[in-house]
Parts: C-alpha cells; sequence; structure tokens
C-alpha cells in the first residue's frame, strides 16, 4: 500500500516521524499543504501519495524546505523503510510556493497539529489550499487539483482572491488567460484580472 | 513478551546450550544429550565468551577447558570470528589469560577505555582483579586454572572438527574436510565453503587444490568441489548415514550472540512500540545475511510487525539448537 488512504494514516506516519525525530533528540515544524492536509482538514476523503512540505516553520518566521534538512530526511526513510512506503512519501514538492511568497495571513490560518514533542505539523487552511489548489489547477491542467478544488466548495469571492495571488506568482498574460477559462469553468464568469 | 524478558529466555537457552555442547566436548558437566551435528569450535569459543557473562562458572569452565585444550584450537580463528569492540576485549582478555596461564608470558596493557564487568552481574569494586582480563579493562575477580577438563572423546559426533585436526592439523584443510563432509553427498561452491570456515579465501584454494592433489577431493565445475564420500568414510571408519550433519555455526551463533547483546539495552522496555519495532528493524536488516545462511528466514514485517519477526526468528534459531 503506497497511499496514505485516510487522515489516520497519515497521523500514524507522522506520529513515527515524531518519534525518530525525538529518538534523533531533534525537533521541526512543518507546514504542510496538498492532498494530506486536505485529508488531515476532513475537507477531502481521496487518497494522497505523499506529504507536500511548503515550508519549515521556526522562531524566525517561515524557512525554505528545500532541501529537507539532514536529520528530518533520515528519520523520514527510516519511517519509510519501517511501513513499507515510498521514500519520497515526504518532500518538498511544494517548497517553491514560498519564493514567491504565501498568501497573507497564511500562519494565522493554519492549523496546528502535534505529533509527539519532536513535531508539530501546521495544515494550510481552506482558504489557502484553494490559493494553491487553484494556482496548481492552472498550471498543470485540469485533474486532481480541479477536483479538489471543487471539492472544497469555493465561493466566487474566495476565487477570485486566490485567482489575484496566484497572478503574483505568474503574472504572465499567457497565464491570466488560462486563469480567466479556469474560474469560468468554475463559476466565475465576470473575473476582472486586470493589472 | 517485552526485550528483558525476551532477553532472559533467550540468555537462559543459550547458557543452556553451551553447557550441553561444552559437556560432550571435555568440560566437567554431565551433557544432557549427544548432538548429531559437528561443532565449529572457534565458534563456540567466541558465542560462550558473551553469553557465559551472565554465568560465571560456565565462563571459568570453558577457560580451564582452553587451558587443557588449546593445542585443539586455532587462536586466529577465534579472533577472526570476534566482532566488534566487545568480542575483541573478551577474546584478547582470554588470550592474555592463557599465555599468562600456559606460557608463563607477561600481561601487556591495553586498556583504552573505562573499566566494566566481565560479568554481566558483578560491579568493577572487586578487590583483586584478574589481571589478564583488567588489562583489556573487562574486571572480573581473579582466576586460576583447576585441570578438570577433559580431552574431547573424538568419536563423538560434535567433536568431528578436533577428530579430523588430529588427522589434518589445525588448518583450513581440515576445516575444508569438515564442511565438504557433513554437507555430502552435495558438492560446494568455493565461496560458501570460504564463508563457512571462515578462512581466507586464498588458504581455502589452497586447501582444496592440496586435497585435490591427494586424490580426496575432486572438483566439479569451475568453483565447485566435492569428497570422495566412500573414501573419507572408509579411513574414519564411520558410516556415511552416520556422519555428524552441518550447521552453519559461525554465522548461526554470530547472529545469535548479536542479538543477545541487543536484547541486553535496558533502554528497551521503555520504548514505545513502534520505536522499538523500528530499532528491531535496524537489527534484523543487521543480521539477515547470517541467519538466512543459515537456513533461517528473517522476516519483512511493516511497522510494528518487527518484533514479531524477532520473536519467530529466535524461535526457529533456538528449534535449530536443539
Amino acid at each position: 500500500m503506497n497511499e496514505i488512504h485516510t487522515a489516520e494514516r497519515a497521523a500514524q506516519l507522522l506520529d513515527a516521524l515524531g518519534e525518530q525525530l525525538d529518538s534523533a533528540d531533534t525537533a521541526y515544524e512543518l507546514v504542510v499543504v496538498g492532498g494530506s492536509a486536505l485529508l488531515a482538514l476532513g475537507l477531502i476523503t481521496r487518497p494522497t501519495k505523499d506529504v507536500d512540505v511548503v515550508a519549515l516553520r521556526s522562531d524566525l518566521g517561515l524557512q525554505p524546505a528545500k532541501p529537507l534538512p539532514e536529520p528530518l530526511m533520515v528519520a523520514r526513510d527510516r519511517v519509510a523503510r519501517d511501513f513499507q512506503i515510498p521514500a519520497d512519501w515526504l518532500n518538498d514538492g511544494p517548497a517553491s510556493l514560498l519564493t514567491f511568497g504565501l498568501p497573507d495571513g497564511f500562519l494565522s490560518r493554519a492549523r496546528r497539529a502535534d505529533h509527539g514533542p519532536a513535531l508539530t505539523v501546521w495544515y494550510a487552511s481552506r482558504l489557502d489550499q484553494i490559493h494553491f489548489k487553484l494556482y496548481a489547477t492552472v498550471d498543470q491542467g485540469p485533474g486532481k487539483h480541479e477536483a479538489d478544488l471543487r471539492a472544497l466548495d469555493a465561493s466566487p469571492d474566495e476565487l477570485l482572491t486566490a485567482a489575484r495571488w496566484t497572478m503574483t506568482h505568474d503574472p504572465s498574460p499567457g497565464y491570466r488567460d488560462v486563469l480567466v477559462q479556469a474560474l469560468v469553468s468554475l463559476g466565475v464568469p465576470d473575473a476582472s484580472l486586470q493589472p | 513478551m517485552r526485550p528483558s524478558s525476551l532477553s532472559q529466555h533467550l540468555d537462559q537457552k543459550l547458557r543452556d546450550f553451551a553447557w550441553d555442547e561444552w559437556a560432550q566436548m571435555g568440560l566437567l558437566a554431565s551433557p544432557e544429550r549427544q548432538s548429531r551435528w559437528a561443532q565449529d569450535p572457534e565458534a563456540l569459543v567466541v558465542f560462550t565468551l558473551e553469553v557465559a557473562r551472565a554465568d560465571p562458572r560456565l565462563f571459568d569452565e570453558v577457560l580451564d577447558w582452553l587451558t587443557v585444550n588449546e593445542s585443539l584450537i586455532n587462536m586466529r580463528r577465534v579472533r577472526a570470528m570476534s566482532e566488534g569492540e566487545e568480542d575483541e576485549l573478551l577474546f584478547l582478555g582470554t588470550l592474555f589469560w592463557l599465555d599468562f596461564h600456559r606460557r608463563s608470558k607477561g600481561i601487556p596493557n591495553t586498556k583504552k577505555s573505562d573499566p566494566k564487568p566481565l560479568f554481566y552481574a558483578l560491579s568493577t569494586a572487586i578487590p583483586d582483579p584478574d589481571p589478564a582480563f583488567a588489562a583489556v579493562g573487562l574486571i572480573r575477580p581473579k582466576v586460576e586454572p583447576t585441570g578438570k577438563s577433559g580431552t574431547p572423546d573424538m568419536r563423538s559426533p560434535i567433536n568431528f572438527a578436533f577428530r579430523l585436526r588430529q588427522l589434518l592439523g589445525v588448518n583450513a584443510r581440515a576445516e575444508v574436510v569438515r564442511f565438504l563432509l557433513t554437507t555430502a553427498p552435495a558438492d560446494a561452491d568455493t565461496a560458501i565453503i570460504t564463508k563457512s570456515t571462515r578462512f581466507a579465501s586464498r588458504n581455502v584454494r589452497q586447501a582444496l587444490t592440496s586435497l585435490q592433489d591427494a586424490g580426496v577431493v575432486s572438483r566439479r565445475g569451475k568453483r565447485r568441489f566435492a569428497v570422495d564420500l566412500e573414501g573419507w568414510t572408509g579411513l574414519l571408519r564411520i558410516e556415511a548415514d552416520d556422519l555428524p550433519t552441518y550447521r552453519a555455526w559461525p554465522q548461526l551463533l554470530g547472529g545469535l550472540r548479536r542479538v543477545s547483546r541487543w536484547l541486553r539495552r535496558p533502554e528497551l522496555d521503555a520504548l514505545s512500540d513502534y520505536m522499538l519495532a523500528s530499532e528491531t528493524r535496524d537489527l534484523l536488516e543487521e543480521v539477515r545475511d547470517r541467519f538466512e545462511e543459515a537456513g533461517l528466514e528473517v522476516g519483512d514485517s511493516p511497522a510494528t510487525g518487527a518484533w514479531g519477526d524477532l520473536e519467530r526468528l529466535l524461535d526457529d534459531a533456538l528449534a535449530v539448537l536443539r
């Protein structure tokens, strides 16, 4: 079984990761987006392949997750071995989102989950997931991201707010054209996204 | 079973096994059975030096046996089978003790770390520690040879290695012949013979060549060899069906020694089920090759199943010793 089917499974893996980190006398706070975060928040029920880490949180604020710190990778790999799942079950795939900035107020909306004393996970809120899923839908085309977006049942206002944020990541006219089409298909026919 | 309980259970079984084996090899004790296999003396020495740390009487009887029978033992092979610092210290302490008592040699001081008790149940607060073991940082009461041990009965299956050594010398040839006779009529690859005999591959190749030249071992294919079973059983005056059986002792006893040491870690009982399983998985991966070479299956259950894999492995390994 290589997929994370339930929130309980994701929590089991993260609990194990927390124990490994604690055993190694190290601790991390992970900021997580994507399918596993949606599962944890009860917003979707589809399985997901991995836990996407967008950033690390510390007293200094959010830090880039790419590359994942060595002790975290060692602990992750031990969990992968123990549960017989792929080593990249926890990865820094979406870390580039941090480069151009997360939505304003992201961290204040994130939901905290502790997995023992050595691991805290901050799950992106529903509104922020709408931002990320809209960007992924436009960037990567229809598929699981669009399905997740529909499952999130975003309002037109939420989609417009998200759309404006996504344009800070890709301000090109070509992107804007595809974004407008996506919004139409999501029920926002009169999006005004002019700069 | 929690780790401390499994540790006690395993150690008791291993000590019982060691006593029974040594009793058939001349140690002053009454054996409770007659083993059908040929023992590997050096593998048993290294194994016993560890498991007898919880049984001082066994430890001292084996020291005494070594003073009587050292000529039958290849101490270089004992060292080759020692793995890690603990085995090395036990070997060196024993070697210094034998040198002192058999050859009146002085005791060098190689102590590199803080002294620690040789026996698990004793402290280092011993007024008159044995100087040979103290030289390597292992503290124990002084021990003198008693000379109570006897010599092995060469007709017992368990002592087949000694019988071959009397015939061929304490060398690679005797070990190669023991392996080939106890696994006969099957032939064997040179690499397997090397792994089992624990001599350098060059020595094993030389031994095989000289035995082939002498006409008592034949080559089958590029790297496979077999014994002339009829010739050997005639020489040894033994029926082929009565030849002792083979066990991969270096692998089996080495693996059990490692597991026994690992289980002694007091912190294991305090670990969560998951961390215990994770650490168990580390152990199982470390000993997997050894036990699989001894014909035992090492499980690969995910998550907390690793502890059950270890319990099953030990059940199977202890069954092989019965």
